[in-house]
């Protein structure tokens, strides 16, 4: 069992109730939607203590129940202040030991399916990846890896992307369609050895284009190419950015210079992906402060306060309904601001939380950064 | 009790939704912040109004099924783990913050409210609460007054809950009547008074550890929000001279110098015992006073002036959770309980024996003032895996020798995982007139059982 390696943690827990917070939706999104103890931290520690004692067995509910976290770190945040147990990593080790264990969850086969055969969380033709390709391939140190969710469902987001490193005079280049998902689907679901095949796919193809750096505008596969790679894989001869670092840096330098954009004010999400697990704070805000004439407003719970937009963890498979009611809180965080622009950097954020606002019927836009950026870009 | 019938009316009851029988369900309630093993009870409900609490309560008498109720599982010896199985009520769904009367300075809660979401919304109306426990923001009010807890926060000033800030209760009897106490108990009548016809009988859920009914709102005395606040830190060499600065600071009761007074000494660091206190007041002049009447007092009793942030640290976040307390894993509070201000030293003494005869300096020993007494306490870190059995044969050593005094009153008592197996025969007619009114409220004992009263 893969949960044998946190032994030590897991029993270091002493239920202090840090991770569980002040109230249903203060800390935790899974405590906010599943309410019992079993979906805080806390609760969950003691289950994966009475597997380790072999009091409990992976059934498909026990494996539900497993998939009402979100994965977004909160409760890491929380824990650091007290006993610094690694919850998330805990947690994916229980996925890992339930499919091991022979429990996947029904809602998750036909989607880890469709994966393995097409390579793409959407069963989209590879054929599709290339639509992004320029029209010569650029011989580059810098290559773009937009993943599944910004290639098949915003395409537009890499479209702007691909406009600021032309306008910055970069050159790019991007995989096309040897371009494979990034496997954080199967990290989610606890197959590794699919998300190893994955890795070692991309990391094959990137290498062979003998590139310094890859640049990606999705949260989850900065989090899963920078951190999940290296462990999986080993030291990457290449280094990974996130777009908002990217972005950061060409105003910082003077490279882009931004003029009024036709938003007034906006607030900005931080995805978990780049904000707890990557510390990636301050350059989103940075980008959308040096905007003139742009205010800036934060929602009351931020940077590693922040609220998960509902799409972490594969839970909006497997607990789709709850997971939007997550989605619809930060809606209302976002409107409680007064701004009616959402500025956000991942696309799975920009997918969850425009569902959430069409829901709940709110006024909230949700935008990208990349798209926030072209706006004020002077060409 | 037939199981399947149960199951059918706890779900009519409360939904699907809010009940659950699954075996992991029941191990992440098992157990709460003690060594105590786990214990799993049948189901476990989460409620959301009182309505559904009364129909409980009747499908508890109905098929005599024990009832055990929890705040947010918090409490440090077995105060609410369901030794007798049953069915366990989680409270934290209850957690509203009803109103907020700014012109009789009461807030009227649901029992799983926390202090710190009532903090939070007290803050925006600049008014605060007169006292918490230091248990981060997990911390249920309910849970807290129903077992009297408290400190050290604002208890050096204001005493343990029900002391001065329960303003009365609505509360669900173990037969299913619903009753208010204090002033609210009259018709249309707000709760602004904690006495009202009759006995007190808010206290005579204060304490009560859950046994006489089901906490459904709580109205408590707010106060407006201090202008001014001082922070204090000392360090004393020896706990008589810590005695003496707390008979002092606490002498004149109604004007106690200090809002909080929080000493500390860890094994491993004999004879450093950290002084903390915590200075408020609504006019900065008294503010000055209190601090240097307080200064004076350590000065002049061989306290040594130490980094005041130390004690700023420590009070601001003890809602929000202290960084350091649980950074080293699990611990445990024994031999807690209170005593009189002057004999503090006795249970130093008895701790530094214990650790000294069984080389266990993972230790702390701390108390904290309240008005003419301490609380004490003794804090163990241990390793769930390797000194499980030994921090219980510990702390059941602490407890026996701090309880074999006269002059204590344990800090709660639970059930037989907690403090219940030294205190029972101690109480003499009390607790039988304990057991008397628990036999009268609850003729099938279906609430709490065996917690407080065996």
């Amino acid at each position: 069992m893969q949960v044998e390696t946190y032994k030590e943690q897991i029993y270091s827990c002493g239920r202090c109730g840090y991770c569980v917070g002040g109230y249903l939706e203060h800390v935790c999104p899974s405590r906010f939607i599943a309410g019992f103890e079993s979906a805080t931290a806390r609760g969950r520690m003691l289950v994966a203590r009475a597997l380790l004692e072999q009091k409990l067995r992976y059934s498909q509910e026990l494996a539900s129940m497993v998939f009402t976290c979100f994965l977004c770190g909160a409760c890491d945040f929380q824990c650091s202040e007290a006993a610094k147990i690694k919850i998330t990593e805990i947690t994916r080790a229980m996925r890992s030991d339930a499919v091991n264990a022979g429990v996947l969850l029904d809602k998750l086969i036909p989607g880890a399916k469709t994966l393995s055969e097409s390579k793409n969380i959407y069963g989209e033709p590879s054929t599709k990846r290339n639509a992004l390709l320029p029209r010569r391939d650029l011989k580059s140190d810098l290559l773009y890896f937009p993943g599944c969710v910004i290639t098949f469902k915003y395409p537009q987001i890499a479209h702007n992307t691909l406009k600021i490193l032309n306008a910055a005079e970069i050159k790019f280049t991007l995989l096309g369609e040897e371009e494979w998902c990034c496997g954080n689907p199967f990290l989610f679901m606890g197959m590794l050895s699919e998300a190893k095949k994955f890795a070692s796919h991309n990391v094959e193809r990137i290498k062979a284009k003998g590139v310094k750096t890859v640049l990606t505008s999705c949260a989850g596969c900065y989090k899963v190419l920078s951190q999940e790679y290296p462990k999986i894989l080993g030291e990457l001869p290449f280094k990974v950015v996130h777009i908002t670092q990217f972005l950061d840096e060409l105003v910082d330098n003077g490279i882009i210079k931004l003029k009024k954009s036709s938003y007034a004010k906006v607030t900005y999400h931080d995805p978990c992906e780049i904000g707890r697990y990557a510390g990636i704070y301050e350059e989103p805000r940075n980008v959308i402060q040096s905007i003139p004439y742009l205010k800036l407003v934060e929602m009351a719970k931020n940077r590693e306060n922040s609220w998960c937009c509902g799409g972490g963890g594969s839970v909006n498979i497997v607990h789709t309904r709850l997971a939007l009611s997550v989605g619809e809180l930060r809606i209302r965080h976002a409107e409680e601001t007064g701004a009616k622009t959402l500025v956000t950097a991942c696309p799975s954020c920009v997918q969850m939380l425009e569902l959430a606002s069409k829901r709940k019927r709110s006024e909230i836009k949700v935008v990208d950064i990349a798209s926030l950026v072209l706006n004020a870009l002077k060409f | 009790m037939n199981a399947d019938n149960v199951w059918k009316e706890l779900v009519e009851i409360v939904g699907e939704s809010n009940v659950s029988k699954s075996d992991f369900e029941l191990y992440a309630y098992s157990r709460d912040l003690s060594p105590a093993k786990p214990r799993l009870a049948l189901y476990v409900v989460r409620p959301r109004d009182v309505e559904s609490i009364v129909e409980l309560v009747k499908l508890a008498n109905e098929h005599k099924i024990p009832v055990y109720v929890r705040g947010c599982g918090c409490s440090h010896w077995a105060a609410w783990l369901p030794v007798k199985g049953g069915i366990l009520l989680d409270m934290t769904s209850m957690e509203k913050i009803i109103e907020i009367d700014e012109e009789n300075l009461v807030a009227v809660v649901e029992p799983g409210c926390t202090w710190f979401k009532l903090m939070e919304e007290l803050r925006k109306r600049r008014l605060t609460y007169l006292s918490s426990e230091m248990g981060g923001p997990a911390m249920t009010i309910g849970g807290s007054i129903v077992k009297a807890g408290g400190g050290p926060y604002g208890t050096c000033k204001f005493g343990f809950h029900g002391q001065m800030d329960v303003v009365g209760f609505e509360v669900v009897l173990p037969t299913g009547e619903v009753v208010k106490t204090g002033s609210w108990a009259i018709p249309n009548c707000k709760p602004f008074r904690r006495e009202g016809l009759g006995p007190d009988l808010t206290g005579l859920i204060v304490g009560s550890e859950g046994i006489f009914g089901i906490v459904t709102k709580v109205a408590l005395r707010v106060r407006p929000l201090p202008k001014h606040e001082e922070f204090l830190y000392f360090e004393f060499k020896s706990w008589k001279d810590v005695v003496k600065v707390g008979d002092a600071v606490t002498r004149w009761i109604g004007d106690e110098a200090a809002y909080s007074l929080d000493c500390s000494e860890e094994a491993s660091k004999a004879g450093v015992i950290g002084v903390r206190v915590y200075v408020f007041g609504y006019d900065r002049r008294i503010v000055n006073y209190r601090k240097g009447l307080i200064t004076k007092i350590c000065l002049a009793n061989n306290g040594k002036k130490g980094d005041s942030k130390i004690a700023e640290e420590t009070f601001k976040r003890v809602v929000t959770g202290l960084p350091s307390i649980f950074a080293s894993g699990v611990w445990h509070f024994a031999g807690c309980g209170t005593v009189p201000i002057n004999e503090l030293p006795k249970y130093v003494k008895i701790w530094r024996e214990i650790v000294e005869k069984h080389g266990f300096y993972k230790s702390t020993f701390g108390a904290w003032a309240f008005p003419r007494g301490w609380t004490v306490y003794v804090h163990l870190l241990y390793s769930e895996i390797t000194e499980h059995e030994k921090v219980i044969s510990l702390s059941n050593e602490i407890n026996s020798r701090f309880l074999e005094n006269n002059n204590v009153v344990p800090y709660g008592i639970g059930g037989p995982d907690g403090l219940q197996p030294f205190i029972k025969d101690k109480w003499g007619a009390y607790y039988d007139l304990v057991k008397s009114l628990k036999q009268f409220l609850d003729p099938n004992n279906i609430l709490q059982p065996n917690i407080l009263v065996e």
